[in-house]
């Protein structure tokens, strides 16, 4: 069964239709890839998926781990193992990382009927994670993202994934603004975490990315719709001839 | 009652006169009509000890009783108290705490306007702790008044706590005067539910002063937390920092004032002032009209005022990480006043501050 079961899922925003029925299927422990031109609609899916107010469904279904995803709030739906890497982190003023990951851990906790993770305990395994992440401890006591630079933005998205342990994790262009060995330990960090229970959304731009996180699948979205889908190595191929021939098709 | 209660009660002033516009005390006259404003009867002393958070920092402790002073062996040799006011000469090093509480049950109405004027000496590190409380719930009007004079290079470190019942009034003021190189770094924090107001007057008569006036207030149900706030320099290269943050929930509402006032001479100025209000509910108010007037030419001043509501985006961010909506919302309240306490240098205050803080955003 799939972990999660997408169905001619349709999303408006503003009233204006952006996903016009999407078909996806994740099995358990798969990595899909998706690629589409700019505007295509892939951060408002990642969005639509996560619960964002002012995504409004507007057809299709979408479930998880056999629940139905749309009926839960975005809160509920990160509690279930839910994950999505912003493209665009948020900056927190006066919430520092370990406050913020601690809040998040220990909701999430709290919700499978675990007790809070001891103080001392919690900062001894984020430091290690953020460790393995090229982390400073010293951004940890930071403010969420503040100050942060676009490629250290991308890796504190990554720290919360790998803290959090998600289910499935949706990655929406956590390789965009990383250097070359920034990418590498990213990637990294996701490998670690890919086991045959955990699921993985990789949108990106390229396809350099996807030789280190290596697909299961690859999906080109165009103006709302999934217009092809097959291995890695359509990856390849796109890298060569573009989008040109599904922006036509759409 | 004293005549100067009298005279101010008969002579409130209205919201047409200047720098009243926001804060209307219609409310005081009410309960001086119902009641009649009595002087405080015999300090409760039994409650002494009680002056709120603040009484965990070691300190000299003065207490007001329903804004009658209290003078105690620790705090004997320190303070005189004349017709005119109370003299103190504060310990330099030794924190002196000012502890207003109002005692009153319901039904009493007490008035009170001590004037208290410290002295330091030039050169020397002070540390003030101001604090208004209400163990209980009668009506309270307190207006006090401090001045402070800092002589070349003294260094005076004012932190103060009001929060009083629903039935307490306070009009507080405070008028601080720096000489040369002389330091004030004030804040306030306000949590009280009844109606706060706070003058402030820092004048900076000498070259190379700094003033800092910080706060951070907690609107709540029906309270009204009014900073008015003047900074004047007098004198070349000064510097001068102002930054409010304010919460705003229930039907509560806030006001800031605040002008930086720049002399001819005072050349060589940096004056900075910054208001930042977060609403929460749709019948909180606020208003804030910040203002320069500068008359030097080679300055640096700006000011800044914002309001708004919680950020949809921080929500979301927060949410997206499993935290529960209002537990995200009330996360997000937090860390917007608790940046401003980051401006205080005593660990100790601004643990209590921050402990205050939390424990008020929670009785929302
Ligand atoms: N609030 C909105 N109102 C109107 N249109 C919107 C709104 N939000 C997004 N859109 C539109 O939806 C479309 C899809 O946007 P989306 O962010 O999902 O694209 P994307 O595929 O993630 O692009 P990119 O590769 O640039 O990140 C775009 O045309 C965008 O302008
Ligand atoms: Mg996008």
């Amino acid at each position: 069964m799939s972990l999660l079961s997408i169905k001619n899922f349709a999303v408006e925003v503003d009233e204006k239709p952006i996903l016009k029925g999407i078909d996806l299927e994740i099995g358990p422990g798969e990595v899909h890839a998706i690629m589409g031109p700019n505007g295509s609609g892939k951060s408002t899916l990642s969005y639509a998926l996560a619960g964002r107010d002012g995504y409004e469904v507007t057809g299709g279904s979408v479930t998880f781990d056999g629940q139905d995803l749309l009926e839960l709030d975005a809160d509920e739906r990160a509690r279930e193992g839910l994950f999505l890497a912003f493209q665009y982190p948020v900056e927190l003023p006066g919430v520092t990382n370990t406050t913020f990951l601690k809040h998040a851990l220990n909701a999430k906790r709290k919700h499978q009927g675990l007790e809070e993770l001891d103080a001392l305990e919690f900062v001894k395994a984020v430091r290690k994670k953020a460790k393995e992440l090229n982390m400073p401890d010293d951004m940890l006591k930071r403010a969420v993202n503040v100050g942060f630079s676009g490629g250290e933005k991308k890796r504190n998205e990554t720290l919360q994934m790998a803290v959090l342990e998600p289910r499935m994790a949706i990655l929406d262009e956590t390789d965009s603004g990383l250097d070359i060995d920034a990418l590498k330990v990213v990637s990294d960090g996701v490998n670690r975490l890919r086991d045959e229970n955990r699921s993985f959304l990789v949108i990106t731009h390229y396809q350099r990315l996807l030789d280190y996180i290596v697909p299961d699948h690859v999906h080109v979205l165009s103006a709302g719709r999934i217009v092809k889908s097959g291995d890695k190595s359509l990856a390849l191929e796109l890298e060569k001839s573009g989008y040109a021939e599904f922006v036509d098709a759409a | 009652m004293t005549k100067e209660i009298e005279n101010f009660l008969s002579d409130l002033p209205t919201r047409r006169e200047e720098g009243w516009k926001y804060t209307d005390l219609k409310a005081i006259g009410a309960v001086a009509e119902g009641a009649g404003w009595t002087s405080a009867p015999a300090a409760r002393a039994q409650r002494l000890s009680e002056t709120g958070p603040l009484a965990e920092i070691d300190a000299d402790t003065l207490v007001f009783v329903d804004g009658n002073p209290v003078v105690s062996d620790e705090t004997s040799d320190i303070i005189s108290v004349m017709p005119e006011g109370i003299e103190i000469a504060p310990r330099p090093g030794r924190p002196l705490h000012l502890a207003f509480v109002s005692t009153a049950i319901d039904g009493e109405a007490f008035a009170s306007s001590p004037k208290l004027s410290l002295a330091a000496k030039a050169g020397q590190h002070y540390a003030l702790i101001e604090s208004h409380t209400a163990i209980g719930t009668g009506n309270t009007l307190c207006m006090p008044r401090i001045s402070i004079e800092a002589p070349r290079d003294a260094v005076i470190k004012h932190a103060a706590l009001f929060d009083e019942s629903a039935a307490g009034f306070t009009l507080s003021r405070i008028d601080v005067t720096l000489d040369q190189g002389a330091e004030y770094d004030g804040f306030a924090l306000q949590t009280g539910l009844g109606l706060t107001r706070r003058e402030a007057t820092v004048t900076l008569a000498g070259e190379h002063g700094f003033a800092r006036l910080g706060g951070a207030y907690v609107g709540r149900d029906s309270s009204h937390i009014d900073n008015t706030t003047l900074v004047v320099h007098n004198a070349a290269n000064a510097r001068s920092l102002q930054d409010f943050r304010g919460v705003l929930d229930g039907e509560s509402r806030g006001v800031f004032q605040g002008k930086v006032l720049v002399a001819k001479d005072a050349q060589g100025t940096d004056g900075q002032q910054q208001h930042k209000a977060l609403l929460l509910s749709p019948k909180a108010e606020v208003d804030a009209k910040p203002e320069l007037e500068i008359y030097a030419d080679d300055v640096q001043c700006a000011h800044g005022a914002t309001v708004g509501a919680i950020d949809q985006n921080q929500l979301f961010y927060l949410r997206a990480r499993g935290i529960p909506e209002d537990h995200a919302r009330a996360m997000l309240t937090e860390a917007f006043l608790m940046q401003s306490l980051s401006g205080i240098s005593d660990m100790a205050i601004r643990d209590v501050f921050r402990a205050h803080l939390t424990t008020r955003l929670g009785d929302r």
